[in-house]
């Protein structure tokens, strides 16, 4: 009788979080020599298995506690209501958003764009131009770092429009480069430059988050996205 | 205010030997002009201290315009002054023959910049060689009393003293853990001598730990955050020497005030306000607004910044219940060990929970509706369809936040800055006189309350923009927009910028004169 209760509460306990999960004991007789070796391993196990779901329980807590303070919710709304306010509002703010056509407001995606401009380059034969938009985040070196990697490239800057919303920025240049270091293919030296400038904006944001759960952090951390378009 | 300077220029006089001291400043209207602000002479110097009230210095023309566009001290004798007469005649045709009738009644000259406060002459019938006691010391007593907050009426004044009482809470925050500030055996003043002194002690690391301290406050969206930053608050060095040297100043101004018990900060009360203001709004602007009380500000300024801090609040609204809740999630800590205060909040909503749940709706139904909503977020948040559902909220949360910051930029698109000419009292710009007529190569000008500024600078190289762009950034603005444009075949530099509460239109555009007076010269070595 006492072992069948056992099981019916262990049971009971393993199906009542958020995402179902069962594991299945088998309780053997006592009879079996290795029963003791059997028992701890599947105690250790389970002890394992609960720290882990303990911890992502308390992370997705953390998150809902968040969404209810950007949507000033009530403490203590229901999980189920608190979802439906977020898909709500995320509608709303997509629909605010699409009237937005400037094309110098950031991406929350990491960007670039390198495009040579033909049509500028009839009037000078001397000089290629290039059209280049990237967009990271934002970091007090950024341009600092722009400043030397044109530099590295002996290329000059004719026009630039830089946004930052939201801890992003984008930066939109015309740069000029002489034919007789550049080409077409310089088109390539700016991607590869541009991408390390981009690295090191997503490196820093990462060294940003140290501390607390800055572990857990880095490796959560997406791979860097590029959508490079030529 | 006058009366004050005269003071100190008195006792810089009495303790150095000096027969007279004149304190030039930045004219408010047209800073490239130097005004004359207040002066102490001796019976004899009366005449040359008259002659010299009358002048109006240019920056960059002049000894004291030279001085002053240079940053770099000039210490001069009478019986040396023959050595110059060359150098002198090709840079200072128009000072020179006002140097040479100063001589005539002084056998030494020094002339100190004082930053963004201006530059003090002084003048000696004796010879008092060059020593840097005396360079530190007076520059040292100027800017301290420039840097003090008054009552003024002048809007340069008021943004000043702005920036100078936002430092006082960072302030405080350094020196007290929770347990000091609540606990009920405080003395009245919180700051007192020794806590000046050991505060003093430490390097300027704490007032810019304090200043990234306020800045985090508006970043963080959990209490979390919040608890960690007051625990241990990052350590990040200061890039730019204007913050440090107004920073270094601010100390000795703390100093000054731990001797005048009149001056103390007021009674915890105020402590506690503000720590309770900050937990529950999570902004920087409430905590300004409460001191502003406290520092004279009369009642239709007051109204003025509460509707400012309202205004800034409202982009994070925060319903009443949540601040009952910050608060008393704030007891529950101080009474517990450690990290277990989290345990019995926990286990207490997970039964009510379970309570309601029972109640109200079957189970199964919640969880399919939980199910759907998630779904749901998958296809609307980027990257969020492979993903586990803690990393899904996540991604849903910084979502969030970016789309509100595009949503609040677009409203602002549609609503163009208030006319420049209501705003004329507030633009600072200087002045270059040259053959084409006169140029305002720099113009800084304040757009709202908000701390945000428009800056406009002429390029004589295109390379030129990314560098201010640099410079902007060294100072701790943020470029919310910056343009590159042609504009009467001249390049313009065109940036709106955000800026903390202590960074002020001067001390951009005398950072922005020191870059612009660095590429003059660096043509004029190439030509």
């Amino acid at each position: 009788m006492q072992p069948e209760v056992s099981d019916q509460i262990f049971y009971a306990f393993l199906t009542g979080g958020l995402c179902a999960s069962s594991t299945s004991t088998t309780v053997t007789s006592s009879s079996d020599p290795f029963a003791t070796v059997y028992e701890d391993k599947a105690l250790a196990s389970l002890r394992n298995h609960k720290e882990a779901e303990r911890k992502r329980r308390a992370r997705i807590n953390s998150h809902l506690n968040k969404l209810r303070k950007l949507l000033s919710c009530n403490s203590k709304t229901d999980k189920s209501t608190l979802l439906a306010k977020v898909v709500q509002r995320v509608k709303e703010l997509k629909q605010q958003t699409l009237e937005i056509t400037d094309e110098t407001i950031p991406s929350e995606t990491d960007e670039i764009s390198v495009l040579n401009i033909e049509d500028c380059s009839r009037g000078d034969d001397r000089r290629i131009i290039f059209k280049v938009s990237f967009c990271c985040e934002d970091r007090p070196e950024l341009l600092k770092d722009l400043m030397e990697t044109l530099k590295s490239l002996q290329m000059e800057t004719l026009f630039a429009d830089m946004t930052t919303v939201g801890g992003r920025t984008r930066n939109v240049l015309v740069v000029a480069a002489d034919k007789e270091h550049h080409g077409v293919q310089s088109v390539n030296f700016l991607q590869n430059a541009l991408k390390s400038l981009l690295e090191r904006s997503s490196k820093s944001v990462m060294v940003g988050h140290g501390g607390g759960g800055g572990e857990e952090r880095l490796k959560r951390r997406r791979a860097l996205d590029h959508i490079i378009m030529v | 205010m006058g009366s004050e300077y005269k003071h100190i220029l008195k006792s810089l006089c009495l303790s150095h030997g000096w027969s007279y001291a004149v304190f030039w400043r930045y004219d408010p209207i047209n800073s490239m002009i130097l005004r004359f602000e207040e002066a102490y002479n001796d019976e004899q110097s009366v005449a040359l201290v008259d002659d010299m009230v009358l002048q109006a210095p240019i920056l960059g023309q002049g000894i004291v315009g030279e001085v002053a566009s240079s940053g770099n001290h000039q210490w001069l004798f009478s019986d040396t002054l023959f050595q110059w007469e060359h150098e002198f005649q090709n840079q200072f045709l128009c000072g020179f023959k006002i140097l040479i009738r100063q001589f005539t009644y002084t056998q030494t000259i020094a002339i100190i910049p004082l930053g963004s406060s201006g530059v003090v002459q002084l003048g000696s019938t004796q010879k008092i060689l060059e020593s840097t006691e005396i360079l530190e010391q007076t520059t040292r007593a100027l800017q301290e009393t420039c840097l003090k907050p008054h009552d003024s009426g002048d809007l340069d004044t008021l943004f000043e003293s702005l920036g100078d009482c936002e430092i006082f809470p960072a302030e405080s925050f350094q020196g007290f853990s929770f347990d000091d500030i609540f606990a009920e055996d405080n003395p009245p003043s919180l700051l007192s001598p020794e806590m000046i002194s050991s505060e003093a002690a430490s390097s300027n690391q704490d007032l810019t730990n304090g200043d990234d301290y306020g800045f985090d406050i508006l970043q963080s969206y959990s209490l979390d955050d919040l608890y960690q930053l007051l625990a241990d608050p990052p350590e990040q060095n200061c890039s730019s020497m204007v913050i440090q040297g107004v920073d270094k100043d601010l100390f000795d101004i703390l100093g000054m005030n731990s001797q005048t018990p009149t001056m103390a900060l007021p009674p915890k009360g105020l402590f506690s306000e503000l720590i309770s203001s900050s937990l529950s709004n999570n902004t920087c602007s409430s905590s300004l607004t409460n001191v502003q009380e406290y520092s004279g500000v009369n009642q239709s300024k007051r109204r003025k910044l509460d509707t400012s801090s309202a205004h800034s609040s409202s982009l994070f609204p925060q319903e009443e219940t949540v601040t009952s809740r910050s608060l008393w999630i704030d007891d529950d800590e101080r009474s517990s060990i450690g990290g277990n205060w989290k345990k019995p909040h926990e286990e207490g909503v997970k039964k009510k929970r379970a309570k309601a749940g029972e109640s109200r709706r079957p189970r199964p139904k919640d969880r399919q509706m939980i199910q759907d909503r998630i779904k749901e977020l998958r296809g609307m948040i980027p990257n969020g369809a492979k993903c586990s559902i803690d990393t899904l909220l996540d991604l849903t949360i910084k979502h969030m936040v970016f789309m509100q910051s595009l949503a609040k930029y677009a409203e602002r698109l549609k609503q163009p800055y208030e006319s420049k000419l209501v705003k004329e009292k507030e633009r600072t710009w200087a002045l270059e006189v040259g053959e084409e007529g006169v140029v305002c190569p720099i113009m800084v000008e304040e757009l709202n309350r908000e701390g945000e500024m428009q800056i406009e600078m002429v390029c004589e190289e295109r390379e030129e923009f990314l560098e201010i762009g640099q410079v902007v950034r060294g100072l701790g603005l943020k470029i919310l927009k910056g343009v590159m444009e042609t504009r009467k075949g001249q390049i313009w530099a065109h940036f709106i910028v955000q800026a903390k509460p202590q960074v002020t239109r001067i001390q951009v555009l005398y950072s922005l004169v020191q870059l612009f007076q660095h590429h003059t010269k660096h043509d004029d070595l190439l030509s």
